[in-house]
């Protein structure tokens, strides 16, 4: 049998009956006698609408107002008025002349629930009182649920917040390099970060990474995983011996089985030499000064997280002054048109051919603002990060 | 998302179709836990030949799948792997990782201990 007649917490349910009829409470009382007496039901009574306003004040857990019409002092339709400009949660019901449509017309349109005709057949009464219940109590617990809601929202912008913090947003820009980068989650929180640290006086580390699903649970495991990774970087290791030791402990219980994919980098300033290993991450492209635009050859090694103890190699090139490093995640490539078309790589490969500009921060825009033109309003599936760097030449 | 699924010897098959992302991984998950349970099957070969696209949601639960085979003292493989998931398993470097075969009946056939 379905609860309808308490209310979670074992309270009564509290109807207000509005009549100025003296006999109406005798009756009730006779009829729903076990009810009030197992505690279920509890009637308050009042003998027009200005007495109801009064003892809504005093009880606002009245669950359901049963009121007729006519009524000295204040009627039921003014009253119906006056409920929907009190702060409270309640169902009424009216009571009126059988076939008084009028009445019941501007009842219903003044936000009553349902209406019974006199005189009053009290098994219909009974079921109306357990229907408008069943009202109620839904709309409470939707309303409670709509609060937590809320709630969720709010703490997931502070999440949001928090993230965004802890990725930096001042982009260094020396005589010798710059750099720039953008992440945009595809939900309030998202799983993609990038990094980047002064290793000395002369190297500069930088990472993109991207952890394996999205929203909450990858916002976890990219704070985990970033920490991780700027704690064991700054040590100024090779960077394959960074991502051997990052994998090792990510690999630790990872009963989850997410993983990281990442690329990490060391631009030596003075030289533009670059040193990278990159973990199952997307090939990175250089975007030569002269106008060539090639992918990095790959060296590192599986996804972080998986494989303990598996190895990574990394590799070292010779950076022109000029050329830029662009490194992204799969939001890129991966973002869907509204007809679910992918941006695909060949098309990123294309854009960033025509791009005769090598500054960072115009390249990471322009490849934003290609994406969002595909998207064309439909929906972010998936976080989205870009990061450009120039090596631009020795000082002199 | 239909997921196909039958039991050769102590090997459970499953053939997920379509795309296996964010919305489909958890159901994906508990179908090949109840099987793997129901059946008693120690095994797992997860038949690709319907499976069109897989993002890192859909990784991370094959990953998942193949570590319940192994902890059943099992085995765990990949079949029919399509193009462009073998472009993904290429990427991530976890074609290192998985077990792959060409042929379903041949590769459940490595699994009947």
């Amino acid at each position: 049998m379905i609860d309808t007649d308490t209310n979670e917490a074992g309270q009564p349910v509290r109807i207000l009956v509005v009549d100025d009829e003296p006999d109406l409470e005798f009756l009730i009382v006779r009829k729903f006698r076990q009810k009030i007496k197992s505690g279920e039901y509890e009637f308050l009574f009042a003998h027009n609408g200005i007495e109801a306003l009064e003892v809504l004040q005093k009880n606002r857990d009245v669950d359901m107002v049963l009121t007729d019409i006519n009524m000295p002092e204040m009627d039921g339709l003014t009253l119906l008025l006056q409920l929907s400009h009190m702060d409270v949660l309640l169902k009424a019901v009216i009571v009126s002349a059988y076939g008084d449509m009028e009445n019941i017309r501007t009842a219903m349109n003044r936000g009553a629930f349902d209406f019974l005709t006199k005189p009053i057949d009290f098994n219909d009464l009974e079921l109306t009182i357990a229907k408008t219940i069943e009202e109620v109590r839904a709309l409470r617990k939707s309303l409670h649920s709509q609060d937590r809601l809320r709630q969720l929202e709010n703490e997931l912008q502070v999440a949001r917040r928090v993230q965004e913090s802890i990725l930096p947003h001042i982009f260094p820009e020396t005589g010798t390099f710059r750099i720039y980068a953008e992440m945009i989650p595809a939900k309030m929180v998202g799983g993609d970060f990038y990094d980047f640290f002064a290793l000395d006086e002369n190297r500069f580390g930088f990472v993109v990474a991207d952890v394996s699903g999205k929203g909450i649970p990858a916002a976890f495991f990219m704070a985990i995983s970033r920490t991780l990774f700027k704690t064991t970087a700054t040590l100024g290791l090779p960077t394959s011996e960074c991502m051997f030791r990052v994998n090792r402990v990510l690999a630790l219980e990872n009963n989850q089985c997410m993983f990281v994919t990442a690329f990490y980098g060391v631009l030596d300033i003075r030289t533009g030499e670059l040193e990278y290993c990159d973990a199952g991450h997307n090939t990175p492209f250089l975007l030569k000064a002269d106008g060539e635009v090639a992918l990095l050859e790959r060296h590192g090694g599986i996804v972080l997280g998986i494989v303990q103890d598996t190895p990574y190699d990394s590799h070292t090139i010779q950076l022109a002054p000029g050329d830029t490093l662009f490194v992204y995640t799969d939001g890129v490539t991966e973002a869907f048109d509204p007809a679910e078309n992918l941006f695909t790589m060949g098309r990123l490969d294309t854009l960033l051919r025509s791009e005769t500009d090598r500054a960072p921060r115009s390249i990471v825009a322009k490849v934003f603002s290609e994406v969002s033109l595909h998207a064309a309003g439909r929906d972010q599936s998936d976080d989205i990060t870009c990061l450009g760097i120039q090596y631009l030449g020795e000082m002199d | 998302m239909k997921v196909q699924q039958r039991v050769v010897n102590k090997c459970l098959i499953v053939a997920p179709a379509g795309f296996l992302d964010a919305s489909d991984a958890p159901e994906f998950r508990s179908v090949v836990a109840v099987a793997m349970e129901k059946t008693h099957a120690k095994h797992l070969l997860v038949d690709c030949v319907d499976l069109q696209m897989i993002t890192s949601s859909g990784l991370q639960v094959l990953l998942v799948t193949m570590r319940m085979a192994r902890e059943k003292g099992g085995r765990a493989a990949l079949c029919r792997v399509n193009p462009p998931i073998r472009e993904v398993l290429k990427i991530t470097r976890l074609d290192q990782f998985f077990d792959f075969h060409e042929d379903e009946s041949a590769a459940a056939a490595l699994f009947t201990d």
